[in-house]
């Protein structure tokens, strides 16, 4: 017990001795390494996407034509508006406006959710078809892609959720803002990766 | 804190318990991997006699190769509980929840990695008896083990991560881009769940995604956990130095 | 550091809105692009990545190295995927 309080008071004064005013003018959020490593990530996944059409274009192309491109738009707009909103809750967090991060928090939380329900109406149609991770080489990437950025949008609700949750008991301009601005950047990226996705496994077999 | 003891005292083998990391990385990629042939991993859709035909060639390596990974596997404990001892000083203001998930994971972590080894150690020891399916097993169930029990490594690298980004210093001892390096790799590894789903490909063991970067990104997490942990050492003495120094004479001056 | 304003993201907002629909048109009406569709899609898809990644994620204004690594991870994605597309042909 003595010990945490000693610790508290060097972990105190080493802030008081490393502490340079301006020292960071352009302190950039630690995030934007898990953000770097994962869309590489993708990259990698994209290009192992394409390698493999490569040999079965024709496959590629006909399992394409069965997916719902209207279906694919739709989720586009939902997730850059949904995007928009979350600019928003962050502008106003840094203002120190709660009510203001709260309501466009909740608002970019409901239009994201259509993306889930779309999504899962999707794969339930495919299944319902027949047509698994399995079935071949595209859906086996169909299903991988699509379901790891699927796990990522429900990551990204949780913490718009729990943002949401903690603006009511936290000033958002304070410690909590960080975490706001993380957490829009997580939900960006999840716009980001579903722009590449969408064209890449809908449209790329348009004829 | 106990004033009795001094700095010296405090931090004995801190330095040592940190560097076991990279000699475990070495050794581990030696032993493990080339010698045990699985840098590499013999590909998933090999067929059982030409696993056979491996294991009846090159059973002295891969023996040498599993003693090897059994000894040097353990070192995993004392490099996390060097982690351990500089997460303990993050954040006063925090409880020790995440550098005891830290302790407990990465101690943990040496179970796949020393059990997985005697499954292939099984069958280099009797090759010529053992069928060739037998053999099969006995390799796929090395890897479905080391691959699948990756949630236990994923705990202490998420642990490492969130507690690091509580660090309240502005030069935190772990920087912010390592702590979420920290979670995004141990989170990437869920790929591996998709493993025992494919035998070619890239989730197959031997897959370009779930070998050669889940590997990667897992070396590359060691390497860059265990430059921090040197960096925090000697900060850490300056700060508990600094401790010292100010509470000796307040001591004095209550008693 | 410059934050986007509000009324920036809208704009911007509304160019992705636009740029979606627009690929969406594209794919339906295909005789306009012809058999370039795909690379239109793509280099459009390209484009809206490199607006969220300046105006939604602010990094017009982060520093040069983060900006340029995601800049140069968008345009790698879009040529890589157009190349590859234009090696494997139609497929028929």
């Amino acid at each position: 017990m003595n010990d945490l309080v000693s610790i508290e008071s060097a972990a105190r004064g080493s802030r008081d001795v490393a502490d340079v005013p301006g020292a960071s003018p352009s302190r950039v959020p630690g995030i934007l390494t898990f953000i770097l490593a994962d869309v590489l990530v993708f990259g990698l996944l994209f290009v192992g996407f394409m390698v493999e059409r490569l040999e079965q274009v024709a496959l590629f192309n006909r399992s394409s034509a069965t997916l719902d491109v209207r279906l694919g738009l739709l989720n586009t707009l939902i997730l850059v508006t949904s995007g928009l909103f979350v600019v928003l809750a962050v502008h106003a967090a840094r203002a120190g406006r709660a009510v203001a991060t709260r309501n466009w928090l909740l608002a970019s939380f409901i239009v994201g959710a259509g993306f889930g329900v779309n999504k899962l109406i999707e794969y339930g149609d495919k299944l319902a078809h027949g047509v698994s991770m399995l079935t071949n080489d595209f859906f086996m990437f169909y299903f991988v892609l699509t379901g790891v950025h699927f796990l990522h949008f429900l990551a990204g609700m949780v913490v718009l959720a729990v943002l949401w949750f903690k603006a009511s008991r936290e000033a958002v301009d304070g410690p909590l803002f960080g975490w706001i601005e993380s957490g829009g950047l997580y939900w960006h990226m999840v716009d980001l990766l579903w722009i590449v996705i969408f064209p890449m496994l809908y449209l790329l077999g348009a004829q | 804190m106990n004033p009795a003891m001094s700095n010296a005292a405090y931090f004995k083998y801190w330095r040592a318990c940190a560097a076991t990391g990279p000699v475990f990385l070495a050794a581990f990629i030696l032993c493990w991997g080339v010698l045990g042939y699985n840098i590499p991993p013999i590909p998933a859709d090999f067929t059982a006699d030409q696993l056979a035909e491996h294991f009846r060639t090159h059973y002295n390596e891969v023996r040498a190769g599993m003693a090897g990974a059994m000894l040097f596997g353990v070192l995993y404990l004392p490099w996390t509980l060097s982690i351990t001892k500089v997460m303990e000083w993050i954040n006063p203001n925090d409880n020790n929840m995440m550098s005891t998930l830290q302790m407990w994971g990465g101690g943990l972590t040496v179970v796949p990695l020393v059990t997985s080894s005697v499954f292939w150690l099984t069958a280099a020891y009797r090759p010529d008896a053992l069928s060739p399916v037998t053999l099969q097993m006995l390799y796929d169930q090395g890897w479905l083990l080391i691959d699948m029990f990756y949630a236990i490594t994923t705990i202490p690298m998420v642990a490492i991560g969130v507690g690091g980004l509580n660090d309240q210093r502005s030069r935190p001892l772990f920087p912010r881009w390592a702590c979420w390096y920290s979670i995004w790799a141990g989170l990437s590894f869920l790929f591996e769940l998709l493993m025992p789903f494919f035998k070619s490909g890239l989730f197959a063991r031997q897959g370009w995604l779930n070998f050669w970067v889940e590997f990667l990104v897992w070396f590359l997490y060691i390497v860059v956990v265990t430059w921090y942990v040197f960096k925090a050492i000697p900060r850490l003495e300056q700060e508990r130095a600094a401790l010292l120094t100010q509470e000796r004479p307040a001591r004095l001056a209550a008693a | 550091m410059n934050h986007v304003s509000p009324a920036m993201a809208v704009r911007v907002w509304m160019f992705l809105v636009a740029a979606t629909v627009t690929s969406g048109w594209l794919v339906e009406h295909h005789s306009v692009a012809g058999r370039w569709t795909a690379a239109a899609v793509m280099l459009v898809a390209a484009l809206k990545g490199r607006a969220v990644l300046l105006y939604f994620m602010e990094l017009k204004g982060a520093p040069r190295a983060w900006r340029v690594a995601f800049e140069l991870w968008i345009w790698l994605c879009a040529v890589v995927i157009v190349a590859l597309w234009a090696v494997g042909g139609s497929g028929t």
